[in-house]
Parts: C-alpha cells; structure tokens; sequence
C-alpha cells in the first residue's frame, strides 16, 4: 500500500488542451511549499496569482487556491494550482513541484486520503468515481443521487430490517423460557417479505449496474451458425462501438455497444464450445465457462442445421434460432432470425432489454451501483433463501446463522472488509488525480 | 506469615475456581476469605446454567473445574432449556440445594492438599516496583506471593438498598470490603458502579401451592458435569410457577417512588435482562402479568426464592406486593429483597490472560470485572488461576479462543468491549455458536486440558472411549445403505425416488431423518445418547459447520497479523483522538482484536495497518 503521509501531485483535470488545466497537491502540511514559493503565508480558501518559474526560462502565471486541513476534499492541506490547459505546462508544473519533494500521486490516492481522513465514505468514494465517468443523463443523475446518500441510506435501511428479525431469533433462544412473542409464522412471512424486498433493490442495482458499468452478454452457440456475424450486426446499427478489445482474452473478443440508453457488454466465444484436446482451446473453454457464470445475460445461437444443440444455463437466456431463410418449418419456441436477410433483429434487442428485467422507467434508479454491490447483495439473497427452506421452528439456531451472513454481506458493501490489500486494489480502479 | 506462590483473595465462585486451578497445576496456593463458612455459596438465586450459561459450566468441567460435579451433587431439580431446538443452543438448567453445593465446593477445595484456606479479611494488595507481590491483612500480617488473583464480587464498597434504607455490605449480613476498594480505587484503574438484585424470600409452609403450576424435573436427567451420572442427585424437587397481576402492579406503582432506584439512590446500572419487578412494570407498562418462577431453595430448607420479582421496595410494600400474587396471599417473607451497588473495575485494563495492564502479577476475576452471574464468575476464576500459574511456571499463557468455548467469548468480549451492564451470557454473543454446543464442550477443550495437566487419567481415558465410540459409530451407520423403499418408509415426502444404496450416515444430514427412525428401520440397537446426539448434530449442521471453519480460517490470518507490544497508538497519522483513546485503552495484540473494537472504523484500521507496515520497513531498513 502507498505512503499516506508524504505530499502527493497530479494533474486533476483531463490530460489534454483546453483553457484550463488543474493540478492538486495534497499533503498533511503544505507550509513548506508556500516557503518555496516566496508566498507569505497560504490563506484557508483563498486563491492568489503567482508566477512560477519552471524548466527551461518558462514562466507560467498560475491560480494558487489553498483548502487547509481538514477543510478539504482529502482532509489534509490541498492546494490547487490553476494553469493553462497544456499537457506540457502540466508536466512542467508536476515536475516543478516534484523537486520540490511531492510525489506523483496513483490512482485513487486522493479519494484514499479522503476516505482514510474521514472525509468520505466508501460508497462516497465510489460514487465519485462513477460521477466522474458518467456518459449520459441517467448515469450522472443515479451517481449523483449516490453521491447524496441514497444508496447508502437504502442499504442502511435493510441492515435494519434485518437486525429487527434475527432479533427475533435471538430472543426466542436465548429468551426461550422468559415470555415472548413467539409467532413462526409471522417471522417466516416477515423474511420472505425482506426477501422480496432485496430482490427488488438487486433488480434496481442490476439496473443501475447496466447504467455505469454495462451488462454482460454472453454469445454462445456451436461453430458457423453466425455468432460473429451476429456481433457486428448488434454493433454495426444503431448501436456505437466503444471499444474493441480482441485477442486479449483468446478466443473471445468484447464488444460494448448501447440499445436504449443501456449498455451491453457483448462477448462472442466463437467456436470454443467443443471439448478439445488442444491447450489453447481448452483454456479458451475455461474462459468461456468462467464468463458463463458470472455474465448477466446469455444469448444461445443455433441454426436450422443444429436445432437439436441445446446447453442448460443457470442465467438468463436468449434462444435464437439463424438462417431461418433456408427452412419453412420454424421453431416457435425461439426468436428466428436470418442475418443475412437481417430479420428478427429488432426483435432480439427488445428481448435482451426485456431480459435484463429493468424498472419501468430508467430516471426511477436513484442509486449508482457496482457489480461489487450487486454481488454482495446476491450473496446476501441466497442466505435468506437458504433460511426460508428451513422450514421448522427446531431450526431456529440455523436460521440466525443464515441471516447472521446476510448481514455480514450487507455490512459488507458499506465497509468492505479492511485487508490492506483490498484497499488499495478498490482504489487503484480509480484514476489518477482523484 | 508464610509465602505461597498464589494468593486467592475471595471464595465465591470465581475465588474457588481459581484456587482449584492453582491447585490442580501444583501451586502453593492461599485462599484469603472473611468467612470461610461461605466458601461456595450461592449468594442469588439457587440455580446454576441456564441458557448460554450452561455451556460455561460444560466447558469448566471440560477443563477440569468444579462447578459442574458440585452442581451435581447439590442438583434438586434438572431441565433441558430449548429442548425442541437445534442441539447448540440446547441448555442445562439445575437447581441446587445451597447447603448441599456449598458443602460440595468446601469438600473439594478442603481436600486438595496444596491449598490454605486463610479466615481474614485483605486491606492491601502488596507491591514492589509496581509489581504486585502479596496481601496485606487487616490484622496487620503480610502474606507473600508471586501472584494474587483478586476475585471481591460485590463486595468492594457494596452497599445494599431497601426501600428508603441503605446500609453497608456486599451480601446481607455480611460487610463490604472497603479498605480493600480504596486501595485498589487509589491505583488508578478505571472503575464504575454496578448493581444488582434479590427478590424477597418466602416461608415455603405459606405458599398455597395448588394455586400454582406444577414443574417437575425432566426424565431422563440431565448432568452439568462430563464426569458424573444422575446416581449422584439427590432427591428431587419441582419448581412452581404462578404470575403477577394487575393489583400487584397498581402496589408497586403507589410507591415507586420510594424504590431506591426511581429516587436515583442508586446510580450503577443494573441488567437489561435481569430486571427488578420495579423496572419491569415501568418498562413494559402495557403488560399486565409476569411469570414468576418459583425455586426450591433445598431440601432441608424452610425458604422459596421467587424468581421474577427482585425487588428493592419498602419492606411493607414487598410484603403487600407478595400477598397480592396467586398463591402467596398468606405469605410470609423470612428476608427482604434487596439491591446491592458495588464497585466493578473497567476489564479494559485487563489482558486476555485477565491479568491487570497496569499491575504485573496481579489478576481480577468474576465480578469485579463487571459481570453477573456464577457461571460467569466461574469461568473467569478458572482463567485467571490456569494463566498464574503457567506464567510461574514460564509456560505461554492460555488464551481461550472465541471460536473454541463461550469461556473465550466471555474474556474477549470484556477485555474488548468493556461493559456497562453487568454482563451476562448469552448463546447470540457467540457468533460460531454451532461449533460451540454443551454436549461437545469436552471435545473442545478436554484435550488442552490434559496437555496444561488440569484433568487426571482416568477422565482422559474416558473422554478418548467417547471419542472411540463416535467413530466407531460413524463406521456402522455409513456400513448400512437404504434402499428408496426403505427412505420412502422414513419420510413421505422424501424426493429420493430414484437413488439407491444411500448410506445411513449421508441420510441423517436430511433435517427430516432422525436416528432415532433410522436405527428402528434398520433393526439396529441405539448407541448410548451422547453418542448419538454427537453424530447426528454434526451430521445435520455439516453444510453450516464447513462454512464456519472457513470463515475461521480467514480471521486467523488477521489474528495473526501482530501488533508491536511497544506500539504508540498516539502517534499513529491521520487517526482520530477518539480511535487512539480506544486503542491505547484495549492495546490490542493483533489486528483482528482491534478490528473487534466497537467504534473503529474500517478506516481507523488501515491507518494502524499501515503504521505497522511501514514500522516494520523502517525496522528492516535498519537491518
């Protein structure tokens, strides 16, 4: 893990030009640069002008604005030094104050001190990082509401649910020879409400999930029946390519591509379906399995030559049926499709939305959240329907240790569990200068 | 006077435990009480385990202490508590004769021939360098030693509170030990107040008891102790039960403000769940009933003790309140109820091995440390008297393990949350509660015992043949296969159509198979029942006891992870003064202590993670 007591430096706006550019330092005590700099003293949220003087005989006229600890983003002494928006005076500036003795920041050394300090949350810190890289309306407005707590506050809400039942619980044992409202029934029926209830707000961060950090497609389906062609016609119309990265896990090349605002994050596994001896392949086979059971949506391709083709999954399924051109019998079960003559196409995108079981309206996700949380509270889930299937009072002992995981699960997404190495992982997903 | 190598100063429950451990590692040892008449003696009500509790005194007997056999031996009634759940969170309940349990205790103690019984009352713990060496008496006299385990109850300043009436005490009839308090209050350790209750007692000869509800001890009988039978019970007695009313109520009520507790007399607190009648009715004023439960105080004893009602009213109140109960309208009370408030020291300032931070050699045990209860007290003596005397004996200490024994609960909850009620057992503080149960308290810690030396053989002999016969009975369970028809036969509803020769052993983890069914369509013989119980509860919670041990696994790397001894929690960057006051307060050892701390944050432990990485580079860099 980094230092967290030396001064760090990086540029806070966006590498590139513009009229401004913004560089931060932050550090438990700037006095020594005012030294440096000749200023008098650094005034608590006053901005000054100052020449510097950096490599090569060049002078830059900056903004000096200076937040004293705990007054700021990072809780320690913040100064913020306003140039104009060159990568090179940028690097000019950070070089300056390097010798200077600050340090070139990482990524997410800022939120870090911020968080360490007290000064946000770890859902703040997270919420951030989603605010700062929101592409539309939506993902902004949900990260935002995050930002303000809404998310917190939610999750907040369940854990308190959840201490009111297994309250319950622990007073029927430990409080069993002592009067008390002994009512199985009304408990089973108030957990399989809280049941209920977490599924919907797993729905919403799923939702909401899609929003910032896209859903996962799946595209399986034995060889040549167009799983490729089908991936460039789902990016190809109306839909923007992003990014494409190919080669870099193997066999499968990801494609992100956005249908009615909601971005799907498409992986084809073209012809790794088989079992093979090759090594290559075999490894392609544990990738693609091991996208299998962590993607959000699977779309299963065949033709009318391999109908009888047909794999079980443990996600949600699209079934497509291709070439519907070359046969008259049509499966009705699934959605038929030619690619060639471009049919059923409009058909399986209104599918895979209609799959991901979103609310009814996007603008009602009130929270931005990571698959981090939506994996914790799925977690979470799976403990409460493990206790529902207990279904006698003589497991009350086992029950209480259900809901005792659940609630650790919970705790989880508001303080995840503090190894050193955790923390610096889930920082350094941030960028640099946050 | 003579020099032992431990003083024991006090013969309560905590007090007799410690000695007996003391004695049982071969320490010279020095029991200091003002009566040793009282060695044993119940001062509340007369019963000990309970839910929570009862697996303290399994696991004292487990490591070879006395509560267990005495409770035995003076046992007049025996219940199992939750019976119809789960066997972990299953509780031993009994009832003693007090003359008989406290005459079991004075037995034991009596014959161990390394250990002194002293009649005299201590006024100061002797120090020399800061370290404690030995007591001074009240008649003046020195006793040396290497270690003192202070076990005061409530006896340090106690004052006991009826009605308007205060006086001095630590029991009635008996007095408080206050110079003894203002010496210790004079070394600056932090301390509080507490208190506690007594109902009235009652003239069993005056109890109407066809008015009440009959409960009789269980069948088959149940023993606290992994070494007896129920041979060993005396004859037995039944608990009665009968309830409060509304015109109780309306009694207290009219002179609440008399109670010493409502008129702020008192200032400690007392227990949530132990509550006075007084408190009850205030609290919960939508009830108009509460269950009391009567106990048989022995069987030679004139006496009944009312459980439900402590209470510290004015005498004519209590006596009106009483005759308003069904069954006692013709009461007569032979002793008031009472409240006693007594000092407790902060067990913050204690370490695992319940030695104080401050003071070497010196150790407090029981309720000085601000707990309730004997079996709490018990446990708490046992630690302290095993931890003296391995460190005389230059052994590392034993530190119970929170995932190991409710004993480790206990000593981890108070050296690291402190308290501000008495504190009290419950099965919901132990979070790997189904590893912990009553009945395997032996396989838990009988073999840390043999290796300390605090069991003898023939104890050890015995506990192996159970385990013997545990494996042996796993091996012919998983020998018989069944076939659909034969498990269809067990359970209608059984969804194992089509699997055939399912073992005996793999169909028990079902929750609707019992052993009992399985031995009947098997045609085969039961084993003895702890044995069947021990195979069937693992064979059942298997899915859930994996899962717990892994979850250990990854706490032990934490546990692992050391925190420097000479660490100055002051100077760790960016931590708040409100987190270094609490951690220069518990001192944690290792990281997964401090992560148990209430109140620190995820954050506050990163910064002491880092602290400590970074002094450990600096220290390598030195190399």
């Amino acid at each position: 893990m980094q230092n967290i007591s030396d001064t760090i430096i990086a540029c806070s706006s966006p590498l590139g030009r513009g009229a401004i550019s913004l560089v931060r330092i932050s550090g438990p005590d700037l006095t020594f640069l005012s030294q440096k700099l000749k200023i008098k003293n650094l005034v608590n949220k006053k901005a000054i002008v100052k020449e510097i003087q950096l490599k090569h005989d060049f002078k830059e006229k900056c903004v000096l604005t200076f937040f004293k600890s705990p007054n700021s983003f990072t809780g320690e002494d913040v100064l913020e030094v306003s140039c104009h928006g060159n990568p090179l005076i940028v690097e000019f500036i950070i070089d300056f104050f390097v010798d200077l003795g600050c340090r070139r920041a990482g990524p997410g050394e800022f939120s870090l001190r911020g968080f360490i300090n007290g000064k946000l949350s770890y859902l703040e810190a997270e919420a951030i990082d989603d605010l700062i890289n929101s592409e539309n309306e939506l993902q902004l407005n949900a990260s935002a509401r995050s930002l303000a707590g809404e998310f917190e506050k939610k999750v907040d809400s369940l854990i308190d649910e959840l201490l009111k039942l297994r309250v319950y619980l622990e007073s029927n044992i430990d409080f069993s020879d002592e009067e008390i409202i002994k009512d199985f029934k009304r408990f089973k029926k108030n957990l399989n409400d809280f049941s209920i209830k977490i599924n919907d707000f797993i729905r919403d961060s799923d939702a909401s999930r899609y929003l910032i950090e896209g859903a996962k497609v799946v595209i399986t389906g034995p060889p040549n029946v167009g799983k490729s062609t089908l991936m460039n016609i789902l990016c190809n119309k109306n839909a923007s390519i992003v990014s494409e990265i190919s080669g870099t896990t193997r066999d499968i090349v990801q494609r992100s591509v956005k249908i009615d605002n909601v971005s799907f994050l498409l992986h084809d596994t073209a012809g790794i379906t088989k079992i093979s001896k090759d090594p290559i392949e075999k490894e392609g086979v544990f990738l693609a399995q091991e996208l299998l059971s962590n993607c959000d949506l699977i779309i299963e391709v065949v033709d009318v030559f391999s109908r009888d083709y047909s794999c079980d999954y443990d996600k949600p399924v699209i079934r497509l049926e291709n070439k519907s051109d070359l046969s008259d019998d049509l499966n009705k079960k699934k959605i038929n499709t030619s690619f060639l003559k471009n049919t059923g196409i409009e058909e399986l995108k209104a599918k895979m939305i209609e799959k991901l079981n979103l609310p009814n309206s996007l603008g009602q996700i009130t929270f931005s959240a990571r698959s981090r949380h939506t994996k914790l509270l799925k977690m979470a889930e799976e403990e409460l329907s493990e206790a529902l299937k207990l279904d006698s009072e003589d497991s009350l002992e086992l029950i209480a240790d259900n809901l005792r995981y659940a609630s650790n699960l919970l705790g989880e997404i508001k303080s995840p569990y503090t190894s050193d190495e955790l923390l610096g992982e889930i920082f350094s997903s941030f960028c640099i200068g946050k | 006077m003579d020099k032992f190598e431990i003083v024991i100063i006090g013969g309560g429950h905590a007090g007799v435990e410690a000695a007996f451990a003391c004695s049982r590692l071969n320490k010279n040892s020095c029991l200091i009480t003002n009566s040793p008449d009282d060695i044993g003696k119940m001062s509340c009500n007369p019963a000990i385990g309970g839910i929570g509790k009862s697996h303290l005194v399994k696991e004292i007997d487990a490591m070879g202490g006395l509560m267990g056999i005495a409770a035995d031996y003076a046992g007049i009634h025996f219940r199992v508590l939750n019976a119809s759940k789960g066997a972990a969170v299953r509780a031993t309940r009994s009832q003693s004769d007090r003359v008989l349990y406290s005459n079991k205790v004075k037995d034991i103690i009596n014959s161990e021939h390394l250990l002194t019984v002293v009649n005299c009352e201590v006024s100061e713990v002797l120090l020399l360098n800061g370290e404690a060496c030995g007591v001074k008496l009240t008649n003046g006299e020195t006793i040396h030693s290497e270690k003192v385990i202070l076990t005061a109850g409530t006896f340090l300043n106690g004052k006991l509170f009826t009605g308007e009436e205060e006086q001095e005490g630590g029991r009635i009839g008996d007095k408080p030990s206050k110079k003894l308090a203002d010496f210790l209050l004079s070394l600056n350790l932090k301390s509080g107040r507490l208190k506690t209750g007594t109902p009235p007692r009652i003239a069993a000869n005056t109890v109407n008891w066809s008015a009440t509800k009959e409960q009789p001890s269980d069948f088959p009988r149940p023993t606290m102790s992994f070494v007896t039978t129920d041979k060993v019970h005396p004859k037995q007695m039944s608990c009665y039960i009968t309830r409060t009313n509304i015109k109780t109520h309306e009694i207290i009520m009219e002179g609440i403000e008399k109670s010493p507790m409502f008129s702020g007399k008192i200032e400690g607190l007392g227990p949530r769940y132990c509550p006075s009648i007084e408190d009850k009715i205030h609290r919960f004023s939508d009830k108009d009933s509460h269950q009391i439960f009567i106990e048989p105080e022995g069987l030679t004893s004139k006496e009944i003790y009312p459980n439900g009602i402590s209470t510290s009213m004015p005498k004519q109140i209590q006596q009106r309140m009483v005759n308003s109960i069904q069954g006692f309208e013709e009461a007569v009370i032979t002793k008031h109820g009472y409240a006693v408030e007594y000092d407790f020291f902060d067990p913050r300032e204690l370490n695992h091995t319940l030695e104080t931070k401050k003071i070497k050699n010196l150790y407090f045990a029981g309720q000085i440390n601000g707990t309730t209860g004997y079996e709490e007290a018990a446990a708490q003596g046992l630690v302290a008297g095993i931890n003296a005397s391995l460190t005389i004996d230059e052994k590392p200490p034993w530190i119970p393990k929170r995932e190991e024994s409710y004993i480790g609960v206990l000593i981890d909850d108070l050296v690291t949350l402190g308290t501000k009620e008495p504190y009290r057992m419950f099965t919901s503080r132990a979070e790997h509660r189904l590893l912990l149960r009553e009945d395997n308290a032996d396989q838990r810690l009988s073999p840390i015992a043999k290796k300390l030396g605090l069991i003898n053989d023939e104890r050890w002999v015995n506990f192996n043949r159970k385990l013997e016969d545990i494996e042996k009975e796993k091996e012919r369970l998983k020998n018989f296969k069944l076939s659909p028809y034969q498990i269809n036969k067990l359970h209608k509803k059984s969804k194992a159509k089509r699997q055939t020769g399912v073992s005996a052993f793999e169909l028990l983890k079902r929750p609707e198979i019992t052993y009992e069914g399985l031995c009947e369509i098997l045609n085969i013989t039961p084993e003895k029942s702890e044995i069947a119980l021990d195979v069937t509860t693992n064979q059942k919670y298997s899915g859930y006891i994996q899962r717990q041990k892994k979850e250990i696994k990854k706490i032990k790397k934490n546990e692992n992870a050391l925190i420097p001894e000479q660490i100055d929690f002051n100077q760790i960057e960016g931590l708040s003064n409100e987190s270094k006051q609490k951690l220069s307060l518990v001192k944690p050892k290792t990281l997964a202590h401090a992560q148990r701390i209430p109140g620190l944050t995820p954050a506050a432990i990163s910064l002491l993670l880092v602290h400590i990485k970074k002094k450990s580079l600096q220290k390598d860099n030195v190399v």
